[in-house]
C-alpha cells in the first residue's frame, strides 16, 4: 500500500487571461515554526495570542551594525534612542546598554527616560510641546533642549533669567533639500531668515549658549542624497553663524528617517532593493561630513559630533506579532478572507506597510489571493489587503514581521485588550517585558460616580 | 665679585668631573690649593675665563665651559712652572685664549655632529702656551706624594682623580670623589671601573715602568668612562660597554702619548679623554638605525636624571626607539596579523600590522564571496602620521576574495615621508580611492584613501608599517600606536602606547573636547588655590602659573620657584622635567595630573613619574636613596570617573614605590570641572593628608 496523501480542500481559482504578473505567484513554501529557536506554539501556549515577540539578538545586532557603519566612517558619532519609536522599558534599556542617549519628545517620555535611570545630561529633548515645568526640569537636570519655536526660546530665556543658569541649547531647523517634503511646521525656517533671527537672539543672550543644530527630514527616506543635501545646508549655516556670532557648534543632529526593511505600500521594488543599508546611509552621510569638515579642521576647529536619532531602522526588524486564525471566509469577489485575532489596533503600521506574513507550518495547496482581517468590527481593520497564501486552518498562527517601530507606542486599547510582549534573550530565555492587559488595566483608572453604581435600579430591562 | 660670577667660576671646577653644583666646585677649588702655585693660577684663570666669556658677550650657556677650560689651562701652567709675574701674565693670556677657543670649538663641533667641546680647548691652548713658557720660565714641576694615604690600590685611583686638577695627591682625589658622590653615585662607579680598566691596559701596553705615569694620566680613563657611560648617553649595559670601549681607546692614546712625552717632553694632558670620547660619540652618531646606547648630546645630564627621563619616556612611548603612529581608521578594527606574524610579517618586514573589521568573529556578512561583503572594504583610511606623500598608486584592481596578485605585492599603496629616512606605508588600498597625490602634504588623521584588497591580499584588509628608506618594501622598523583603546579577551583598556597582537581590537578613544577645554593651560593662565596640610590648620594661598620659555617650551611654575615643562596636544596633557626648588604642593599637583589623556571614554592608564616627586620625610628620603641609589620611578595608576552629582571628572592616582620589601604609597585625587579645570586636589600618604581648593576661578591675564 502506498502512503496516503493528505487531503486538501479543493480551491476554485479563476483563470485571468490578458493580465501579466511580473513576479508570478508565490510558489515557495515559506514557513518558520519558531522564533529565535523558541517554538511559536510554545510561546502562544504560555503567553496567549496575539503576542508581540522581540528578539534581543536582532535588536542588538541592528544597533551595533548601525554604530559600526557610522563609527568606522566618522570619528565623532552619537546615537540617541528615539523613545517614541518604541519606549518599552526593555527596548530602551537594550539601546542604552548599546551606548545610546535618550531622545524624547514629551514630558511623559522625558520622565520615562529618567525613571529608567538615564541621567538628564544624556537626554535630548525634542518636540513642539514642552511645558514651562518640563523646560525647568530639563534645564535643572542638564538635558539638551532642542528649541522648536520662538515661544519656547522666550520661555528658556526666562528660565535662564530666573534660575541664573547658563543653558546650552540647540535649534531645530527646517529647509528644503529638494528630495523630501519639507516638514516646515517643526523648527525654524532657514530660507525665510527665521533661523538666523533665532541664532542672533540666542547670541545676544549671555546665559544661552548655542551648541547644536538639529534637523529631521522626515520618515522612510529612501534616497541617501537627501541627507547629503541636508548636511551641506546645515554645514553652511553652521559656518555662517559661527563666523557671525562667534559661537561654537558642537554637534549636528540629523534626526532619523532611515528606512527599515519593511515594504511600504505603493512602492514597487521589494524593500531589500528599495531601502538603503545602514552602510549606504553611513557612506553618504559621513563622506559629506568629512568633505565639509576638511576646511574646518584646517581652521583648527573640532569636527562637529554627528547625532543620529535612528529609531525605525534599528527596532523594526527586531519585533514580530504572532496572531491566530479565527475564521476563514469566501468573499463575494472570490477572494478568500481570513479573520485573525490581532488587528490594526495593535499593528498601526499595517495602514502603510505590507508586513511580511509567515505561517508557522508548511501549508498545503495552492496559494491564492487572501485578505487578512483583524478582529475589530471596523471596516478599516485590514492587516493585509492582499497576500498569496494557501488554505489556512482555524487555530493556525501567522507571524507578522518588522513590527518593532511605532506599534508598541501607537497601539490602542480599542475593542480588544492589548496583548503581552515578550523578549527572547540572546541565550534563548523568554521574558515577559509587558504583561497582557486585563480588565483591571482598563477599569482601574476609571471612577464610577456613586449614583451610577446601581445599573438596573428599575430591575433588569425586558 | 657678583654671585653669578662666583657660581660660574665654581661651576667651572665642578664641570671638570661633570658635577653640577657650585658647592662641589668650591670643595674641589679648595683642594687644588694643595699645590699653591697651581691653585692660584687655576683660580685666576677660571675667573679670567668666565669674565672673558661674560664680557665678550658670548652665550651664557658657554660661561661655565669657558671657565672650566681656562681653569685647567691655569692649573696646568701653575703646576709645571714656578709662580712669577711672567707666569701670571701668561696664565691671563692663556685663559682668554682658552675661553675664546672653547666658544669656537663648541660651535664647530656642534655643527659637525652635535659633539661636545669637552676640554679640547684646554689641551690645545696648554700645549701652545707651554712652548712659549719653556722659552724663559724655569720648569718647576709637581712633586709626587710621599707617604701612603689610604694604601694601594685606592691611592692610585685617588691620585688619578686629583691629577684631573693637576694635584696628583690622594687627599685631593678624595675631595673630588666626594664631590662626584654628592652629585651622582653612578658616576662614581663609572669613575672607579674606568680607572681600573684603563690603568690595567695602559700598564699592560706601556710596561711596568709607566705605572706612575699611568696614575697621573689616569683621570683620562675616569673622565672617558663618566662621559660615555652616564653623561652623553642614557645609562645602561650598552652605554657601559661603549664607555669601556672608549676607555680602551683612551688607554691606547695615553700609551702613545707616554712615548711622545719620553721622547719630546710633550704631555698628552687630557688628549686621551677628549679624543676617545669624541671618537666614540661621533661614531655612534653616524648610526642609521636607532638603538642602544641612546645618545643625549642635546641634553647631557647626570646619569640618574637621564635614567629618570628614560623611564618616563619609556612609559609614555617617547624614548625614540620606536615611531609613534595614530590609528589609520575610524572606529574599532581588529588586528589580523601583528608583529612577527605567522603569514607575512617576518624577517625584514616583521614590524607591521594588518587590520580588518570583524563582527561576531567574522570579517564578512553573508557568504563572504563578494568584496562588498567584507566589513572593512571601502572604509576610509586615514593618515596615521603627518608628513608628505613620497609615492602612491591606486590603479590596481581589487582581488576577488581568496585571490592574490603577487607581482604587485603591496597593491595600491600610499607611502608617507615622516622624517629623515622614516617612511610610513599603507598598503592594499582600494582601486581609485586615493584622495592625495605624490608631493602633497597630509595631516594627521586626514582621510587619504579607502580600504581595499589589491596586491598580495586574499581578503580586504589594511597593512601598516614604518620603514627605513624610500624604496617600496624597505626593511621595517619598530613603531607603536599611541593613545588607543585595546580590546583583548574581554578587557578594554586605554594604552598610551601599544603594539597590539593578532586578534586584539583597537580603537581611538572618543574625544568630545570637553576635557581638553577644561584642562587647557594657555600661557598667562594662573591657577590659584588655598592649601591645607592635615585636616585642620591654616589655609595657605598658593598660585601656579603657565608660561612659555624662550625656546618655546611651555611650563607651569609655582610661586615658590618650582617648575615643570608640559606638552599639550590634541590627545593629552603631559608634564615632565621638574626643576627648581622644593615645593610639596607643586609635586602633588604634578603627580595628580601627570599625563592626562583627553578621551572622555578613557577610564584608566599608567605612568612612571620620578620618585623624587613624592612628599617624603627626611627619614623616608634616606631609605629611598639607600634602596634606589640610581634614582627610581613610581608605578602610577590613574582612574577617572565622571561624578554626576558634583559635575566634575574625578581623576585618582595611586603612586607606589617599593622600598625595602615594603612600599610607599601616595593617593592623589584631582577634580576637573568642565568649565574651571583643576578645581580641587586631595592627597593622602599614610596618615598625612593634603587638600587644595581652587580659590579663584582660573583667570586669564
Amino acid at each position: 500500500m502506498s502512503d496516503r496523501k493528505a487531503w486538501v480542500k479543493p480551491t476554485i481559482t479563476p483563470h485571468r487571461t490578458g493580465l501579466s504578473n511580473k513576479f508570478g505567484s508565490n510558489h515557495r513554501q515559506q514557513w518558520a515554526a519558531d522564533i529565535e529557536g523558541v517554538p511559536v506554539a510554545e510561546l502562544l501556549a504560555r503567553h496567549g495570542s496575539p503576542l508581540f515577540v522581540i528578539s534581543e539578538r536582532v535588536l542588538r545586532d541592528n544597533a551595533r551594525r548601525l554604530r559600526r557603519a557610522f563609527s568606522t566612517r566618522y570619528p565623532r558619532v552619537r546615537f540617541a534612542w528615539s523613545y517614541k519609536t518604541n519606549y518599552l522599558g526593555a527596548v530602551c534599556a537594550v539601546m542604552h546598554q548599546e551606548g545610546a542617549w535618550a531622545e524624547v519628545v514629551s514630558e511623559f517620555e522625558y520622565r520615562k527616560a529618567r525613571a529608567l535611570g538615564v541621567p538628564g545630561e544624556r537626554i535630548v529633548f525634542n518636540g513642539p510641546c514642552k511645558s514651562r515645568g518640563a523646560l525647568e526640569t530639563a534645564v535643572a537636570e542638564g538635558a539638551l533642549v532642542q528649541i522648536d519655536h520662538l515661544d519656547e526660546l522666550y520661555a528658556l530665556e526666562d528660565v535662564a533669567r530666573t534660575t541664573g543658569r547658563s543653558i546650552p541649547v540647540a535649534l531645530r531647523l527646517n529647509f528644503d533639500t529638494g528630495y523630501t517634503e519639507t516638514w516646515s511646521r517643526f523648527g525654524f525656517n532657514l530660507e525665510s531668515g527665521q533661523a538666523l533671527d533665532a541664532v542672533r537672539r540666542i547670541a545676544a543672550n549671555a546665559r544661552l549658549r548655542l551648541v547644536g543644530l538639529h534637523s529631521h527630514l522626515g520618515t522612510f527616506i529612501l534616497d541617501t542624497r537627501a541627507y547629503v543635501a541636508q548636511i551641506n545646508t546645515l554645514y553652511g549655516f553652521m559656518e555662517a553663524i559661527e563666523a557671525e556670532t562667534g559661537c561654537l557648534i558642537e554637534y549636528l543632529d540629523i534626526g532619523g528617517g532611515f528606512a527599515s526593511q519593511n515594504a511600504l505600500q505603493g512602492i514597487y521594488l521589494p524593500p531589500e532593493q528599495a531601502a538603503p543599508s545602514p552602510e549606504q546611509y553611513a557612506d553618504a552621510i559621513c563622506t559629506a561630513l568629512l568633505a565639509a569638515g576638511q576646511t574646518r579642521l584646517r581652521a583648527g576647529k573640532p569636527l562637529p559630533v554627528l547625532v543620529l536619532e535612528t529609531g525605525r531602522a534599528v527596532v523594526d526588524s527586531a519585533e514580530m506579532l504572532v496572531t491566530r486564525v479565527v475564521a476563514n471566509k469566501r468573499l463575494p469577489d472570490g477572494r478568500r478572507g481570513v479573520v485573525l485575532d490581532g488587528g490594526i489596533n495593535l499593528l498601526f503600521t499595517a495602514l502603510w506597510y505590507n508586513h511580511a506574513v509567515m505561517p508557522t507550518r508548511p501549508l498545503e495547496g495552492l496559494a491564492e489571493e487572501t485578505v487578512l482581517y483583524g478582529p475589530l468590527c471596523m471596516n478599516i481593520d485590514v492587516m493585509r489587503q492582499s497576500v498569496m497564501l494557501p488554505q489556512l486552518d482555524v487555530g493556525d498562527s501567522l507571524v507578522f514581521s518588522h513590527v518593532g517601530a511605532y506599534n508598541n507606542t501607537q497601539w490602542m486599547q480599542f475593542i480588544t485588550l492589548r496583548p503581552a510582549v515578550v523578549m527572547i534573550s540572546e541565550s534563548g530565555a523568554v521574558d515577559v517585558v509587558r504583561e497582557a492587559e486585563t480588565l483591571e488595566t482598563v477599569t482601574s483608572p476609571e471612577n464610577l460616580p456613586e449614583r451610577l453604581m446601581e445599573l438596573f435600579p428599575g430591575g433588569l430591562p425586558d | 665679585m657678583s654671585k653669578d660670577a662666583l657660581r660660574g667660576i665654581l661651576g667651572g671646577y665642578a664641570n671638570v668631573v661633570f658635577a653640577g653644583h657650585p658647592a662641589v666646585g668650591a670643595l674641589i677649588c679648595a683642594a687644588t690649593f694643595a699645590h699653591p702655585s697651581a691653585g692660584v693660577a687655576g683660580l685666576l684663570a677660571a675667573a679670567i675665563g668666565w669674565s672673558t666669556a661674560r664680557w665678550s658677550g658670548l652665550s651664557p650657556l658657554l660661561y661655565r665651559l669657558c671657565a672650566c677650560n681656562a681653569l685647567l689651562t691655569g692649573l696646568a701652567l701653575g703646576a709645571v712652572f714656578p709662580l712669577s709675574l711672567a707666569l701670571l701674565s701668561l696664565v691671563v693670556t692663556a685663559a682668554v685664549m682658552a675661553a675664546w677657543l672653547t666658544a669656537v670649538l663648541t660651535d664647530l663641533l656642534w655643527r659637525i655632529g652635535r659633539l661636545p667641546a669637552l676640554s679640547l680647548a684646554f689641551v690645545l691652548v696648554t700645549l701652545a702656551v707651554s712652548f712659549a713658557a719653556h722659552a724663559n720660565l724655569g720648569v718647576g714641576g709637581i712633586e709626587a706624594a710621599g707617604a701612603d694615604f689610604l694604601g694601594q690600590p685606592w691611592d692610585g685611583f685617588l691620585t688619578a682623580l686629583g691629577s684631573a686638577f693637576f694635584s696628583p695627591y690622594p687627599a685631593v682625589g678624595l675631595a673630588v670623589l666626594a664631590g662626584i658622590l654628592v652629585s651622582s653615585r653612578y658616576l662614581a662607579i663609572l669613575a672607579v671601573t674606568g680607572y681600573v680598566f684603563g690603568h690595567l691596559l695602559f700598564v699592560f701596553w706601556a710596561g711596568d715602568g709607566a705605572e706612575m705615569m699611568g696614575r697621573w694620566g689616569g683621570f683620562n680613563f675616569i673622565l672617558t668612562a663618566m662621559a660615555l657611560g652616564g653623561i652623553f648617553a642614557v645609562p645602561g649595559v650598552a652605554s657601559f660597554l661603549a664607555a669601556m670601549a672608549g676607555v680602551a681607546v683612551a688607554a691606547l692614546v695615553a700609551t702613545a702619548g707616554f712615548r711622545v712625552f719620553l721622547d719630546f717632553g710633550l704631555p698628552s694632558l687630557a688628549l686621551p679623554f677628549v679624543s676617545a670620547t669624541l671618537l666614540v660619540l661621533a661614531a655612534l652618531r653616524l648610526r642609521v638605525a636607532d638603538g642602544s646606547p641612546v645618545l643625549v648630546l642635546e641634553r647631557p645630564d647626570a646619569p640618574e636624571k637621564l635614567l629618570e627621563k628614560a623611564r618616563l619616556a619609556r612609559a609614555r612611548g617617547t624614548d625614540g626607539r620606536a615611531v609613534a603612529v595614530a590609528l589609520p581608521f575610524f572606529g574599532e578594527w581588529q588586528v589580523s596579523q601583528g608583529f612577527e606574524g605567522s603569514h607575512t610579517h617576518q624577517q625584514a618586514w616583521r614590524h607591521a600590522l594588518d587590520f580588518e573589521l570583524r563582527a561576531d568573529g567574522r570579517a564578512f556578512r553573508d557568504a563572504g564571496k563578494d568584496l562588498g561583503d567584507y566589513y572593512c572594504f571601502g572604509l576610509p583610511v586615514l593618515a596615521p602620521v603627518a608628513g608628505r606623500v613620497a609615492a602612491c598608486r591606486d590603479d590596481l584592481p581589487d582581488n576577488p576574495p581568496g585571490e592574490t596578485e603577487l607581482r604587485h605585492n603591496w597593491g595600491n599603496y600610499l607611502l608617507i615621508h615622516l622624517y629623515g629616512t622614516r617612511y610610513v606605508l599603507l598598503a592594499h588600498l582600494r582601486q581609485h580611492s586615493l584622495k592625495v597625490r605624490a608631493g602633497e602634504s597630509v595631516g594627521l588623521g586626514q582621510p587619504v584613501a579607502a580600504c581595499g584588497s589589491s596586491g598580495r591580499s586574499p581578503v580586504p584588509h589594511l597593512h601598516l608599517h614604518v620603514q627605513e628608506g624610500e624604496a617600496l618594501g624597505s626593511p621595517t622598523v619598530p613603531f607603536f600606536l599611541s593613545c588607543v583603546i585595546v580590546s583583548a579577551s574581554d578587557e578594554r583598556k586605554f594604552r598610551l602606547t601599544s603594539v597590539p597582537s593578532s586578534g586584539d581590537g583597537v580603537a581611538a578613544p572618543a574625544r568630545e573636547g570637553k576635557l581638553a577645554r577644561a584642562l587647557h593651560l594657555p600661557t598667562g593662565k594662573k591657577l590659584a588655590y588655598r592649601l591645607r596640610a592635615g585636616s585642620e590648620g591654616e589655609w595657605r594661598q598658593r598660585e601656579l602659573s603657565c608660561d612659555t620659555s624662550l625656546l618655546g617650551l611651555r611650563y607651569l611654575s609655582s610661586d615658590q620657584g618650582a617648575r615643570a615643562v608640559f606638552e599639550e596636544n590634541s590627545t593629552l596633557l603631559a608634564f615632565y622635567d621638574r626643576t627648581g626648588g622644593k615645593d610639596e604642593f607643586f609635586d602633588l599637583w604634578l603627580l595628580a595630573v601627570g599625563v592626562t589623556p583627553f578621551g572622555e571614554t578613557v577610564h584608566a592608564w599608567e605612568d612612571a613619574p620620578p620618585a623624587r616627586l613624592l612628599p617624603l620625610s627626611p627619614l623616608e628620603r634616606c631609605a629611598v636613596a639607600l634602596f634606589h641609589p640610581f634614582g627610581a620611578s613610581l608605578k602610577s595608576s590613574y582612574r577617572r570617573t565622571w561624578d554626576q552629582k558634583a559635575g566634575v571628572w574625578r581623576q585618582t592616582g595611586t603612586h607606589v614605590l617599593g622600598v625595602a620589601g615594603g612600599e610607599l604609597s601616595l593617593r592623589t585625587e584631582m577634580d576637573v570641572d568642565p568649565a574651571r579645570g583643576c578645581v580641587a586636589l586631595t592627597a593622602d600618604m599614610g596618615k598625612r593628608h593634603w587638600r587644595a581648593e581652587s580659590s579663584v576661578a582660573g583667570t586669564d591675564s
